[in-house]
């Protein structure tokens, strides 16, 4: 059973479709990359994953359940790591992650457990009871990716996860989402920062204008579009979009 | 399989709450969240305005609350009185429930809708948050007139905390209905339009309400008119007021039939929306997209650089920056409301000064508001949300005079030009045409001294220090600043009244002087500017 499968996805904005028809199959403990030019519809399908939009037409499911069908259950399997680093600032991290951790239903010792075990790795505690309004890019970016890991999920969706951390920090995050694979868990990856991706990604997607142009290990993808490079690759589409 | 060591110990069971029921841990937990982010002190994601909600929503409304007890202290009769306090507070709160920036909305959408909530709790959790925002606006606000009505009117004490939830009752009914109504404005107007029109009629209300109370309580008949009774009676806010009161007579009876039904009515239909639109529609509103482009008179003060006979009045790398800090001014809510009430106020002024011939005061308070608002202008365009907007004036090449004449320049024609003009229109009618046209030019003396002044004495960078509300002293010091520009008015006017000839000589070389010291004042914030850009 694939950690996660998209069929045939379509999404309209208004007149602007975003997604024409995407299908896709992640294997479970895939870290599996997903990348294109701007405006390509990753973001899109992140957000369609992560059950805040749903699709026009089409299926997806996540670690087997329908996200369309059941989106609880779907949620609940899931985490997000948003491109905006959306976080209610004028809490403390503490605050936050606390409240994010019962929001997910965990057990009031599991949730205290959890967010030193987060604080600790992301090397946040000292910081951890001021209000996050006062924290710089990387340390808010360290908060979401700890709100999106509190609840174990089964498949970490990720969007643009590495802005402002810093080089220790992006190191960690490498090994974790090593770790993470390794234990089974499933991450899709959505970056622009295509080295990185093709050093972490087992395989990824080459997504061009709402539709998937590629998809392989990093080889097969660049036999796929004729390039030398994912660089390359990149600015050909990046060029004609 | 033993786990990796960078990981915490796999989870027991996975929750997932039942939809359609409310899950009270994960209520509790949204509404601390919510609640938090909503009321405590720092920065507001919509208005990018710092400040402590919680406090200023206190302050005001009992601030507003106190001025509306004036009504109390005329032989109003009782009825007549609780029905304007009800219908004051339940306009009041409706426009206190506004559209959250698209920006805003996207970011909390983001937090909360990836979580595991049922569509029940998300609900129960929007209808807790305005209770809890009416009963934060109306108590503060209607308390102090129950009291006062309790001393005054005859009112029994026992009926007052009886009414005040009463009050908070129908303030939630109406707000459950008033956000289906914002929701559909924001999918067919845009948020940005919708923030902008009810926060310009909650200032519009505020000022309306203080007024009425501030007229009443001293006995002055140059109140706003008041509603007619009949139409007072007729309203649904008024059958609310007299719920208690009223007699027990049939019409009474069906009144407060009619207003428990259209309260039940508010309930079913903002549950029916819900259920049938599912909840996801509550925060899935999205605004339409509009092209923008920079507003009229920022358009105009940019052209105005580039016409030869005007480059000396404004050079025009400093109509540039004019142009581009009324157009970030615009776009940014924290500063597009400030000096939207003093604006207001001028209108008012003016108003009055056109209806009561002889009247000395709305023209001498016109005359105040040329201090008041041009520091209060000042404040606005030191102040942006984006931090990259001062770096951008700051490496910008441009000489400290142009900075000077650019915050000059647009603090005058954002936020004086309005009341210098009604101020002259009043001058037109009240003086001879030689006199008034020397208090108009001496009262924009008066403005762009104050501008420069305030510049020479704490010089910063157009656009580079976080927005803030103003708080409460800097506002009075304004005002009683405001005051010596009412007086010198006075002073000038009756010179002139006075000497005839001389004392008009006498105002003309007074505006001379100002204008001096207004350039040397420039040339001074000049110095201290460029100052702080070789530190910089």
């Amino acid at each position: 059973m694939p950690a996660i499968a998209i069929e045939d996805v379509r999404k309209a904005f208004g007149a602007t479709e975003a997604l024409r028809g995407v299908t896709l199959e992640v294997r479970r403990g895939e870290v599996f990359g997903y990348v294109g030019p701007n405006g390509a519809g990753k973001t899109t399908t992140l957000k369609i994953l992560a059950g805040l939009i749903r699709p026009t037409t089409g299926g997806v499911r996540v670690a087997g359940v329908d996200v369309l069908a059941q989106p609880l259950e779907a949620k609940a399997r899931v985490g997000y790591v948003p491109e905006s680093g959306a976080l209610f600032e004028k809490l403390s991290a503490l605050e936050y992650l606390t409240l994010t951790g019962r929001l997910h239903g965990l057990a009031e010792a599991e949730v205290t457990a959890r967010v030193a075990h987060w604080l600790r790795f992301f090397d946040l505690a000292a910081r951890a009871e001021e209000p996050m309004t006062g924290l710089s890019k990387g340390l808010k970016q360290r908060v979401c990716w700890m709100a999106a890991l509190l609840h174990d999920p089964e498949v970490l969706v990720l969007d643009e996860p590495l802005n402002g951390l810093d080089v220790e920090t992006v190191a960690r995050v490498k090994d974790l989402m090593a770790a993470l694979a390794a234990d089974g868990r499933t991450v899709f990856y959505s970056s622009h920062l295509i080295d990185i991706v093709a050093l972490v990604c087992t395989r990824l997607a080459v997504l061009h204008r709402g539709r998937i142009l590629a998809v392989g290990t990093v080889p097969e993808v660049l036999a796929t579009l004729e390039a030398g490079s994912l660089e390359e690759a990149l600015l050909r589409l990046g060029s004609s979009a | 399989m033993t786990r990796p060591p960078l990981l915490p110990e796999p989870l027991g069971t996975r929750f997932v709450p039942a939809e359609g029921r409310v899950d009270r841990r994960q209520l509790a937990a949204l509404l601390r969240l919510q609640l938090g982010q909503a009321m405590r002190r720092g920065t507001d994601p919509s208005s990018g305005a710092s400040g402590h909600p919680l406090r200023q929503i206190l302050f005001s409304m009992t601030f507003l609350g106190l001025l509306s007890t004036g009504g109390a202290f005329r032989d109003v009769p009782l009825d007549t009185y609780l029905a304007r306090v009800f219908g004051s507070a339940l306009v009041i709160v409706a426009l206190m429930v506004t559209a959250e920036s698209d920006d805003a909305r996207i970011r909390r959408m983001e937090i909360l809708l990836p979580k595991p909530i049922a569509g029940a709790t998300h609900v129960a959790s929007v209808a807790s948050q305005l209770l809890l925002l009416s009963a934060l606006v109306v108590i503060p606000y209607a308390l102090p007139s129950l009291v006062a009505a309790s001393f005054r009117l005859g009112l029994s004490p026992a009926l007052v905390p009886l009414l005040l939830a009463t009050l908070v009752a129908g303030a939630f009914a109406l707000v459950l209905v008033w956000v289906l109504v914002v929701r559909a404005g924001v999918q067919h107007l845009g948020a940005d339009r919708i923030r902008m029109a009810t926060q310009v009629s909650v200032v519009g209300v505020m000022i309306l309400l203080a007024w009425s109370g501030l007229s009443a309580a001293s006995g002055e008949a140059l109140g706003p008119p008041a509603l007619p009774g009949r139409v007072l009676r007729a309203l649904p806010s008024t059958w609310l007021a007299l719920f208690w009161t009223d007699g027990w007579d049939a019409a009474a009876n069906l009144r407060r039939a009619a207003v428990v039904a259209l309260m039940a009515g508010a309930v079913a239909g903002f549950l029916l929306f819900v259920r049938r639109a599912s909840v996801d529609a509550l925060f899935e509103t999205t605004s339409r997209v509009r092209r923008t482009r920079a507003p009229l008179l920022a358009r105009l003060l940019v052209a105005m650089g580039r016409v030869p006979g005007l480059r000396l009045l404004l050079p025009p790398p400093a109509g540039a920056l004019a142009g581009a800090i009324l157009t970030l001014g615009r776009r940014e809510e924290a500063s597009r409301l400030r000096g939207f009430a003093t604006t207001l106020l001028a209108v008012a002024m003016a108003v009055w000064g056109l209806l009561a011939d002889d009247g000395l005061m709305p023209i001498a308070v016109l005359a105040s508001f040329m201090v008041s608002i041009g520091l209060e202008g000042l404040s606005v365009v030191r102040q942006s949300a984006d931090a990259g907007a001062a770096w951008a004036v700051a490496k910008a090449p441009l000489r400290a005079r142009h900075l000077v004449r650019a915050v000059q320049w647009a603090v005058v024609t954002r936020f004086v030009l309005l009341p210098l003009s009604l101020f002259g229109v009043l001058a037109f009618r009240r003086h001879p045409w030689y006199l008034a046209a020397l208090l108009v030019a001496g009262s924009l003396a008066v403005a762009r001294l104050v501008v420069a002044s305030a510049l020479a004495l704490r010089p910063s960078i157009p656009l580079g220090e976080p927005p803030v509300v103003a708080g409460f002293v800097a506002q009075i010091l304004g005002w009683a600043l405001g005051i010596a520009g009412a007086v010198a008015y006075v002073l000038a006017a009756t010179l002139s009244d006075l000497l005839g000839v001389i004392g008009t000589a006498l105002v003309a070389a007074g505006v001379l002087a100002t204008l001096a010291a207004s350039f040397a004042m420039q040339m001074v914030a000049a110095h201290r500017l460029a100052r702080l850009e070789a530190a910089a």
